[in-house]
């Protein structure tokens, strides 16, 4: 016999929004890297700076970091005001 | 601001489901072989040589934002063709912990909200990584699966909002490679009232409201916050405490004062408290007389260097479970509960060069009166004496139990609001 159930899921209510619009160049752009405190996380970031700087004139690099990944970053509202673009990271 | 996220591939599902809950789910992924920490340098470089192409096209790249588009709720209720289909069903959709279930039908659903004394409607809690709205009747659903009774649902409540609590810190509890999961705590009347287990066994199976509400909250982590082993639960074994961990204080057996009233309770109060733990960690003292000898071995218990509160000390918090025959040791040695903390938190410390073996975990997150460039220098797991919380809990034996927890996370306790007898 045909049984109806209730569902155990809740409900996300956050819209989505498009991203930002990606640059032109880097040329220029003030580079931030907000970086977790996870091991080897800064250095794959400062390797990956490196390499960017090969091939576009990047200009100030602005790190940021989080004592934990676990922690949210505080102030990134500033920090988006100090910099043009961001480089962060996931995972372990 | 544009914005690229570097991802190891392990956590890819992670990352996308956060992106889309968050309201971003064009946020660009680099997604690089995993994992990165622990490797040599020179595999940090081919990482980063992997990852460099897919940067500038994250950055500079023509991909057209897709417009923005609204969250839509999910169906609330389904039809099956029978029992045995609802719980195959349930299962191949993930909506479980393996284990049968109880149907949710709706009777036995308005039932519980009725049991909450609240309108099924009711927002109670946003919960993370899906960050889901936790209705009353979302929260219900969960705990007819999970075998609660309608009274039980005031406590479900006020644990559910102890944990999305900001200084609890759900989302990383949740999404962490940590096996931590989420331990409630209950103290004051509502103990009898629900018929909790406080003695033998009291973290273990045989009883129904231990193990239904313990077991609800799970689900409600996983249902409603997304908690899905993989997904937005990301731990590497789990734990056997992430299917129900929930315990009650032993106040008949305690000699200091009840839980509660230590966090500023009435004693007439109920309250619960939400710890990200780790399974208890045994405390097998047979021989001890005296609280020194005692508190010496759950001190030793509690310094070692695998746990997370070793290295993460001034943000997080842990548990000491005593069992009543421990308690009652210590406490004829004079020692309040004040005492107990301060002992603990003098003598549960480990030596930095030793800390210093675990790299991830830095002198930044330690107290400025470690000296961290002395090896031998002492540094606790927890930032104050208050931080090591104290409960008696068990029946007879001489075993006690130590809780780690996520390290990053602080307990948080609720009142019980409603009735429960």
């Amino acid at each position: 016999m045909a049984i109806t159930v209730l569902s155990p899921l809740g409900t996300n209510r956050v819209d989505a929004r498009p991203i930002t619009p990606r640059l032109r160049t880097l040329d220029g752009v003030t580079l931030g890297v907000l970086n977790n405190s996870k091991p080897n996380s800064l250095l794959l970031q400062q390797r990956v700076v490196e390499l960017l700087s090969k091939r576009y004139r990047i200009g100030e690099v602005v790190t940021k970091q989080k004592p934990s990944a676990a922690i949210g970053a505080e102030k990134l509202d500033v920090y988006a005001r100090e910099v043009g673009a961001v480089l962060t990271a996931i995972g372990d | 601001m544009p914005t690229v996220t570097i991802c190891t591939d392990a956590f890819v599902g992670l990352a996308r489901e956060e992106a889309k809950n968050l309201g971003m789910p064009d946020l660009p992924l680099v997604i690089i072989e995993h994992p990165i920490g622990g490797e040599s340098p020179t595999v940090i470089d081919q990482r980063a040589e992997d990852a460099l192409p897919q940067v500038i096209a994250a950055l500079t790249g023509t991909a057209a934002p897709s417009p923005a588009h609204h969250a839509t709720a999910a169906d609330t209720s389904l039809t099956f063709a029978g029992d045995d289909e609802v719980m195959e069903g349930f299962h191949a959709r993930r909506w479980t912990d393996g284990l049968p279930f109880v149907l949710p039908t709706e009777a036995r659903v308005r039932a519980m909200v009725a049991g909450s004394g609240r309108a099924a409607s009711d927002v109670i809690a946003v919960v993370p990584p899906r960050w889901a709205e936790a209705t009353v009747e979302n929260i219900a659903v969960n705990a007819v699966m999970a075998g609660c009774l309608p009274p039980h649902m005031p406590l479900l409540i006020a644990a559910l909002q102890a944990a999305c609590d900001p200084a609890f810190g759900l989302y990383s509890v949740q999404a962490t490679t940590h096996p931590c999961a989420v331990l409630m705590l209950v103290s004051g009347p509502v103990v009898k009232e629900l018929g909790l287990n406080f003695s033998h066994g009291a973290f273990g199976p045989g009883f129904r409201a231990n193990a239904a509400c313990g077991r609800a909250m799970r689900l409600v982590l996983i249902n409603v916050g997304g908690g899905i082993p993989g997904d937005g639960d990301q731990s590497t074994h789990g734990s056997p405490a992430k299917f129900s961990y929930c315990i009650a204080e032993n106040e008949a057996a305690t000699p200091w004062e009840p839980f509660r009233v230590t966090y500023g309770f009435d004693s007439r109060d109920s309250t619960v408290t939400v710890f990200s733990g780790e399974d208890p960690h045994n405390i097998n003292d047979h021989v001890c007389t005296s609280a020194v000898t005692t508190l010496t071995v759950v001190g030793d218990t509690m310094t070692t260097i695998g746990h997370n509160n070793a290295g993460s000390v001034i943000r997080g918090d842990v548990l000491v479970a005593f069992g009543p025959e421990h308690a009652h040791t210590i406490a004829s040695g004079g020692f309040s509960k004040r005492d107990v903390q301060q002992f603990l938190f003098e003598h549960a410390r480990n030596k930095v060069g030793k800390l210093k073996l675990r790299a991830m975990y830095k002198a930044g997150n330690w107290p400025d009166w470690v000296d961290s460039t002395d090896d031998e220098a002492l540094c606790p797991i927890v930032g104050q004496p208050e931080d090591i919380h104290i409960v008696v809990t068990g029946g007879p034996g001489k075993h006690s139990a130590f809780i780690p927890t996520f390290g990053t996370s602080k307990s948080v306790t609720r009142r019980i609001e409603g009735r429960t007898g």
